[in-house]
Formats: structure tokens, C-alpha cells, sequence
């Protein structure tokens, strides 16, 4: 066979190619894994490809490892153990999606004969520098260039550019009109009270208060314009932080549960809160300086130029030096900031963990250890702090000294100037009153890599949410609407990752009105089903229907509203017992809480509580049992009313008293809804309509109860099982 | 986990040592074993303590994740099963050796690393420091965004000029 496969153009179209990179020894290669004309080619580094006819193949199965994967042939008549599988390839962890994109292509050939292509999107990988795009973003982060920082920035600011450039001029104004001062302060010297002209006494008199009272009225303006001018920032700085915090909220709350998993709460809320904080002050305080230091730098460069060219190079001559300074000193200072976030970030984080899990700490009595663990992150993060300030206050300084310098040489070859009659004391007082005005932008300017380092880094941990693109494959046609039916999956494939199948085949009908148990070893893929029913992910393949309807279809706000879910581990939001049964239907009458209540079996112990239905509970429930907090859930869900119901392990928590209460709101919730449920506990599932067994993420058994038990299968054995147990246990 | 659905059995840990357990290398070139005079055509070895104790308490497992006993210590095997055993957790554990770090770039929070591995050069991108470079001992671990693990070997006796590339980003 040829080094080279001879690929036919009419072919090329069919030709599925991906790359792997290890060879069977872990060493790094070029491999190339193809699928052509039904037969799958490998070759590495260059050599012989070899062939593999898929005639007599049940499925190519990937499995993943710790930061490598491989991809295997399996026969069809393969032994259990697939010791006679045949192994294709071995590949690092930067191949795997699209491997798993050429796996699903070939085992659909297998299964229907049918050749697809592997999803264009699938590989995505900057053209520039061939490096992966970060997930769910469109850019390479790492070819992107700084006017990344800009047009985001330019993006936030657009809806406030009047009112900032409004508020820019009006401090600008501000600034030009006591920059302006200094002139009247040489003219007072060089004219009044130098009197180089000897005019009288009293026109001198005259003069002096004529200067005085304009140096005033200019002062007074000057100050009447920054007021406004602040308040106007002021305004613009609210809207700002509030229109930052509540994109990024929505954000943070349409991604992906997949997307959310990869954040802490702490560095979420971090973002949420500081991050915004951040860059609303940057843009409105250092954003409104800009424009006042830069003009105001011009105006008086101009007025200096005017009065000494020389003079005003030697007050610039230490600029130069200065600019090169922090332009050394940026990339250091923003290593220093970041890593300051980051102890911030894990401080954030582990306390939150603390304070969620304080029932878990004191009850194993490790609050010291705990107390201990919080203590040693904050010294590490007060260690970087205080190295920050250090590094911060000796460069500043340094820097300060550095522009100072033309002070010096002013005041020397000033006075010397003074001396010897080229200039006039007025106007050496005017050149030094002007220096302020000077060094006060550079100043700022030489704090600015500070604050643009802190801003930076929060604005790109912003956008870095706001433009992920949410997981979603939604073809949702806005007027759809899900309608009352039987529920049905067609095929469904789904996984998590692309490599890694949870639930495959899954073909499944549920009749409109009728309860589904779903039965399975832990991790067997229940949760991920009703996963998939809620929406929280999408199908890798086939369709999930309701009434005939692919729920993609729906809009996923009108779908959710008729699906409610009763999970085994109630969250209940910090408010009222009445706020908390309300978030199913916001504006609900009081009578329907009651009644929502009522039928949870909940009412009875609301009404024993202090306050009845406005008793505030604690964040999270804490002053409520774990039944009483299920029932309120469960009236959550009956003042839904859905179509659709998904109890998650909803009693299995409960000790049987109150799980026989619970049971009873149960079976008044679920008449007359399609309703999923999951229970470990199989005697609760006993009055399903139909029982899906799932095993290693396919159905293994469909019946009911007593079907079931007479196919003497997998239920059967469950059963049998939990109730040897529950002899032993008793 | 529902506590009433664990049966005794999988309660009970079965040590192996070289006295009831041996492994060979099957036709297909997969690992096999003999355990208490049962073949095993494929098995799957995996490290309980990958960072604390790497040869110590390696699980042994069928290809349908059913636990077929647990070997404490690998150096109570000869050297030739010990061949065997290190050559199958290397292919599950791939963490290539950093040799060399040519250059760490910051840029909009993500971290690009070019370093020489195997002799040759690499790249990779590193999200979030604080969760994807785990210090134990003198080792480093970094995981890339991939889900790719690198490891530099004794941190204090690399090169100083790769170190100090790395410092500025440790905490």
C-alpha cells in the first residue's frame, strides 16, 4: 500500500480526517486517523497507513484516560472483557473532541450505512497561531489584539459617551479656568507689586483688587464647574455599575450548567461584584480625567512655550525617562495584580464554602481545622498585598523623583535668568505655578499602569462571560408553544463531553398523564435523563418530543413553564415561606398558596410557624426539617401546575412518617401530569405506570412493577436485593 | 450513594500481592492478569493515590469497572511484572515532563506556556493558575485548557532561568 491514500475529488468531500498525536510508547507523533470508502486508515509520522475494514465491526469505542485517550475497534462478535478489540490509535487530551466527532461519523455508518461529516464547528482552532479557541468564545485570546480592551470598553460606554464628554468638558472648563490663574499671579508680581512702570498708590491699589477679585472669580468657577461636572459623573457611575452588574447577572444565569461548573461561586460573585466595581470606577473617574488632563496639558504646555522655550524642554526633560519606567514596570505590576485576584479569588471561594458548609464543620467539630485553612490563605493573600504595597511604594516614588527633576533645573536656570535680567521675577513664579499643572497630568499618568492593570484584568474576567456563547441548539420558533401529549425520545444520544457517551439508543414513550420510574445503578444515566427532559442540555443526536413537538421548537421560557421539578435536596431562597412557594408563579392570589400548600400537606405546619406564611426563613431553609422544606417544594411545583413533572429522589431523605405524608402530596401532585420520577427506594416506584430499568446508559427493561418482577431481570435482582437489605438492617 | 443497596461483598477489599496475582500481555497487546487462579483476558489498573503514593494501592479492574482487587505496594512484584504493571499505568496516566520552560505569555487571563518536552516544543494554554497548577512536593502539575497534564519534576532543580519564568505565576 502507498504512503499516500489516493483520495478520488469526488470523494474528497466524504473523506473524514482528524489528527492524533502519541504514539504506543507516549512519545509525541503526527498521526492521521481517516475514514474513507467505509474503511478507516491510520498512519504516523509519515509511514504506511494501515487499513481497517469495518465489515464484522460492532463500534468504535473511545475511552479517556488521565490526559490521553485511544480509540478501539470493537468486533461484533467481541469477547465481554474487549480483549480481542483492536487498537487504533492513542491520542493526547487536545485531540479528543474531535475524535469523538470521527467516532460518532463512523459508528453511524456502522449503524445505518449512512457516511456524515464531522460539524465544521467542531475543530476550532485559530488560523493565526493554531491554538484552540477557548470554549465558547469565537476569538483567539491569544491573537487578539489590544483592541480587544478598546472596543469592549467603547462597547460599555457608548449609551453614556454624551453625558460623559458632557461631563468631561464642564471639568475640563474647570481645570482651563484656574489654569488661567497663574497669568493674573504674574501680572500681580510684575505689575503691582514689582511696579517696574511706578505707577501711583492707589492705581496700584486699584489694580491688586481688580487681579484679586478675577483670580477669585475664575477660582469660583472653576469650582462651580467641577461640582457639576461630579455630580453629572456621579449619575453616569451608578448607571454604569448598575447596567454592568445586570448584564453580567443575566449572563451568569443563561449559561450552561456545563459552563457554570468550571466557576466557583466565590469567583463568580467576585466578578458580579468587584469586577464591575473596577471598571464602572475606572471608566467614570479615570475615563472624565482624560480628557481634562490631556487638554489642560496642552493649554498650559502652550502658555509655557510662550514664556521660556528653554525652560519649558528642561521641565520635560525627565518625561522621556519617566515613560520608559513604566513602561518597564507595566508587565510587572499586572503579574503582581493578577496574582493578588487570585488569593482574593481563593479567599472568596473557600469562605463561601465555609459559610454554605457550616452545618457539615460543626458537626464534624473541624471548625479549627477550617478556621486554620482560612487563616493561611488570608496571610498569603496579606503577604501579596503587602509585597504589592511595598513593590508600589518604592516604584513611586522613584518615579515622582524622576519627573521632580525639572523642577530643579528650573528653579537653577530660572533664577539664574532672573539674575541676569532675561526674565522677570512674575514670570519665574508664573513657570513654577505652572509646573503643578504640568506634572499633575504625568503624575496621573505615571499612576495610570496601576489602575489600568486592575482594570484590564476585570474587564477581560467580564467579557470573558459576557461573550460566552451559551451551550444551546435551540431552533425555537417564538410561537411554539408545548402542548398537553405524550412524551417521546427518538434515538437519543447523549454525553457531557463529546467522548464520553452517558445515555445512547434511548427510545422511550411516555403517555400523556402517566408516571415513569426510572430504575438504575448509581450513575446509570437517570439524572441525566431528566436532564435532558428539563432542557438543562441538549441531545448530541436524535429528538426528544412532546405531542409531536421537538422541544427544541419551544422557547425554552415557555417550556419551563410547564415543567416543575421536586429534587431531593431542596433549595429554598433566603424570604418568606409565601415568597418561596410564590417563585413558581410570581403574583399568585394568596388563596392559591393556600391551596398550593394545602395539597403539599404543608399548610398544617405553616400555620404553626410564627408569622404563618410571612415567617422568613433562613438562607437556604436553615430553621426548617428537611420534610417540612420538601413540602414547601412540593407546593412550589403544584402551584406550577405542570405539564410535566420530574420528581428527583423527592422522598428519599425522609424518614417513612414523613415520606408517607410526602407521598400523599405526591400522589395528589402528579394526577393527571406526565410525570418522571426517580427513587432508589423501589417501593415507592411500585405505583408507576411504567418502570424503565437503565443500565450502563442504555434501557434495559421496560414494564411494570410486576412485569418486571416476573422477567426476573435487572429490577427483579434490585428488588430482591433492597429487600434482603431491609431484613438485615431491621 | 444509597447505603442499603451496598451489599457486604463490595465492602470487602481484596488485596493482591505476587502470591495471587500475575499479569501477562495478551495477543491484542492488552494487559491481562491471573487473580486467585482466574484469568483475566484485559484488566484495568488504576492509581487510588495518583499524586500521594503513585506505586502504592493501584486498583485492578475488569473493562466493565468491577473491582477485582486492589495491589498495595508494586515493588512486592518481581521486575519483570513490574514492567508490566508501570508500562499499563503509563499509558493511562500520560503527564509528559516539562524540560524546559522557553516562555510563559499573559494575555486576556489566559496563560500560554511554550516549553520543550520529549526534545521537541510545545505549546499549551493554561486557564485560571489558581485551580490548574497544583503544587505536591517539589512535582508541579499543570493542566492545560484541554484537559492535558504536564509535570515538572523537582521544581527547585530545573534550570533557573525556566524557574524563574514560572516563579512570578506561583502562589
Amino acid at each position: 500500500m502507498n504512503n499516500q491514500i489516493s483520495v478520488l475529488p469526488e470523494e474528497a468531500a466524504r473523506c473524514v480526517e482528524v489528527r492524533f498525536d502519541l504514539t504506543d510508547t507516549n512519545e509525541y507523533c503526527d498521526g492521521t486517523l481517516r475514514f474513507l470508502r467505509g474503511q478507516i486508515y491510520v498512519s504516523q509520522n509519515g509511514e504506511e497507513p494501515r487499513r481497517y475494514a469495518l465489515t464484522g465491526i460492532r463500534e468504535l469505542v473511545q475511552r479517556t484516560y488521565s490526559g490521553c485517550s485511544t480509540v478501539e475497534l470493537t468486533p461484533e462478535n467481541a469477547a465481554p472483557d474487549a480483549s480481542d478489540s483492536i487498537l487504533l490509535c492513542r491520542f493526547s487530551m487536545s485531540r479528543v473532541n474531535e475524535v469523538g466527532e470521527f467516532c460518532k461519523v463512523v459508528n453511524h455508518y456502522i449503524e445505518t450505512g449512512e457516511e456524515t461529516e464531522i460539524p465544521p464547528d467542531t475543530i476550532r482552532v485559530c488560523p493565526k497561531c493554531g491554538r484552540a479557541y477557548p470554549k465558547g468564545l469565537d476569538v483567539c485570546l491569544f491573537c487578539v489584539d489590544r483592541g480587544y480592551v478598546l472596543r469592549h470598553t467603547a462597547s460599555l460606554i457608548k449609551p453614556y459617551i454624551g453625558k460623559l464628554l458632557f461631563a468631561s468638558l464642564l471639568i475640563t472648563a474647570a481645570s482651563l479656568l484656574s489654569a488661567v490663574v497663574p497669568v493674573f499671579n504674574a501680572k500681580l508680581v510684575d505689575e503691582y507689586l514689582y511696579n517696574p512702570a511706578g505707577l501711583p498708590a492707589d492705581a496700584v491699589i486699584k489694580g491688586v483688587i481688580a487681579t484679586v477679585t478675577l483670580i477669585a472669580v475664575l477660582k469660583a468657577s472653576s469650582a462651580v464647574f467641577r461640582i457639576i461636572s461630579q455630580r453629572r459623573a456621579n449619575r453616569i457611575s451608578c448607571a454604569l455599575s448598575d447596567e454592568l452588574r445586570r448584564l453580567l447577572y443575566d449572563k451568569v444565569q443563561r449559561l450552561s450548567l456545563t459552563s457554570m461548573a468550571k466557576k466557583t461561586s466565590g469567583d463568580l460573585m467576585k466578578r458580579v461584584t468587584r469586577d464591575t466595581e473596577i471598571v464602572r470606577s475606572f471608566i467614570t473617574e479615570q475615563g472624565l480625567y482624560a480628557l481634562e488632563k490631556l487638554i489642560s496639558f496642552i493649554a498650559v504646555f502652550a502658555i509655557l512655550l510662550s514664556v521660556s522655550p528653554t525652560l519649558t524642554l528642561l521641565v520635560l526633560a525627565p518625561v522621556p525617562v519617566v515613560i520608559l519606567a513604566i513602561y518597564r514596570f507595566w508587565r510587572i505590576i499586572r503579574i503582581r495584580y493578577e496574582r493578588q485576584w487570585r488569593c482574593e479569588s481563593r479567599v472568596n471561594s473557600v469562605l463561601h464554602d465555609i459559610v454554605k458548609g457550616i452545618r457539615v464543620i460543626k458537626s464534624f467539630g473541624t471548625e479549627k481545622r477550617e478556621v486554620a485553612k482560612f487563616d493561611a490563605l488570608c496571610k498569603r493573600l496579606c503577604v501579596v498585598c503587602i509585597k504589592n504595597e511595598q513593590f508600589w511604594a518604592m516604584v513611586f516614588p522613584y518615579l515622582t523623583f524622576l519627573m521632580g527633576v525639572g523642577e530643579f533645573l528650573v528653579l537653577y536656570f530660572g533664577g539664574r535668568a532672573v539674575i541676569n535680567g532675561d526674565m522677570r521675577v512674575g514670570q519665574l513664579l508664573e513657570f513654577t505655578l505652572y509646573l503643578a499643572y504640568i506634572y499633575q497630568p504625568l503624575r496621573w499618568i505615571s499612576t495610570l499602569p496601576r489602575r489600568l492593570g486592575e482594570f484590564t484584568t476585570s474587564l477581560i474576567k467580564i467579557f470573558e462571560i459576557l461573550d460566552e456563547k451559551p451551550e444551546s441548539t435551540e431552533m425555537a420558533d417564538p410561537n411554539a408553544e408545548l402542548t398537553p401529549g405524550d412524551i417521546e425520545f427518538r434515538n437519543v444520544r447523549f454525553g457531557y463531553k463529546p467522548y464520553e457517551t452517558v445515555l445512547k439508543d434511548i427510545n422511550l414513550l411516555a403517555k400523556q398523564g402517566k408516571m415513569i420510574g426510572l430504575v438504575g445503578h448509581s450513575g446509570a444515566g437517570k439524572s441525566t435523563l431528566i436532564n435532558l427532559i428539563l432542557r438543562l442540555y441538549e441531545p448530541d443526536s436524535g429528538v426528544i418530543t412532546v405531542n409531536g413537538t421537538d422541544i427544541r421548537t419551544i422557547p425554552q421560557e415557555k417550556y419551563r413553564q410547564k415543567t416543575a421539578v421536586v429534587f431531593q435536596d431542596t433549595f429554598l431562597f433566603a424570604g418568606t415561606v409565601f415568597d418561596n412557594i410564590a417563585y413558581a408563579r410570581p403574583g399568585a392570589e394568596p388563596s392559591e398558596i393556600i391551596a398550593a400548600a394545602k395539597a403539599a400537606n404543608a399548610h398544617g405546619f405553616i400555620m404553626d410557624l410564627p408569622d404563618g406564611y410571612n415567617t422568613v426563613i433562613g438562607e437556604n431553609g436553615h430553621n426548617l426539617s428537611g420534610g417540612e422544606r420538601q413540602r414547601i417544594s412540593i407546593a412550589r411545583a403544584v402551584l406550577r401546575n405542570p405539564e410535566i413533572l420530574i420528581l428527583d429522589e423527592a422522598t428519599s431523605a425522609l424518614d417513612p412518617e414523613t415520606e408517607q405524608s410526602i407521598q400523599d402530596a405526591l400522589s395528589r401532585l402528579v394526577k393527571g401530569r406526565t410525570t418522571f420520577a426517580i427513587a432508589h427506594r423501589l417501593a415507592t416506584l411500585k405505583n408507576a405506570d411504567t418502570l424503565i430499568v437503565i443500565e450502563k446508559g442504555r434501557i434495559a427493561e421496560t414494564g411494570s412493577h410486576k412485569e418486571l418482577l416476573a422477567k426476573n431481570g435487572i429490577y427483579a435482582k434490585l428488588v430482591m436485593a433492597q429487600r434482603q437489605t431491609s431484613k438485615l438492617t431491621k | 450513594m444509597n447505603y442499603e443497596s451496598i451489599s457486604p461483598e463490595t465492602l470487602k477489599t481484596e488485596y493482591l500481592s505476587p502470591e495471587n496475582c500475575s499479569f501477562f500481555i495478551g495477543d491484542a497487546g492488552f494487559t491481562g492478569a491471573v487473580i486467585k487462579n482466574e484469568p483475566h483476558n484485559r484488566v484495568i489498573l488504576k492509581r487510588a493515590l495518583p499524586f500521594g503514593a503513585p506505586d502504592d494501592y493501584i486498583c485492578i479492574t475488569d473493562t466493565e469497572n468491577n473491582e477485582l482487587g486492589i495491589i498495595e505496594h508494586v515493588a512486592a512484584f518481581s521486575d519483570q511484572q513490574q514492567k508490566i504493571i508501570g508500562k499499563e499505568l503509563s499509558l493511562r496516566y500520560f503527564i509528559p515532563v516539562i524540560q524546559e520552560i522557553v516562555s510563559i505569555k499573559e494575555k486576556m487571563g489566559h496563560f500560554y506556556f511554550d516549553v520543550k518536552i520529549q526534545g521537541i516544543s510545545k505549546s499549551f494554554t493554561v486557564k485560571d493558575l489558581s485551580k490548574n497548577v497544583r503544587m505536591h512536593g517539589e512535582n508541579i502539575d499543570i493542566t492545560d485548557i484541554d484537559g492535558n497534564r504536564y509535570r515538572i519534576t523537582d521544581f527547585s532543580a530545573i534550570a533557573a532561568k525556566s524557574r524563574r519564568k514560572l516563579e512570578p505565576y506561583l502562589y
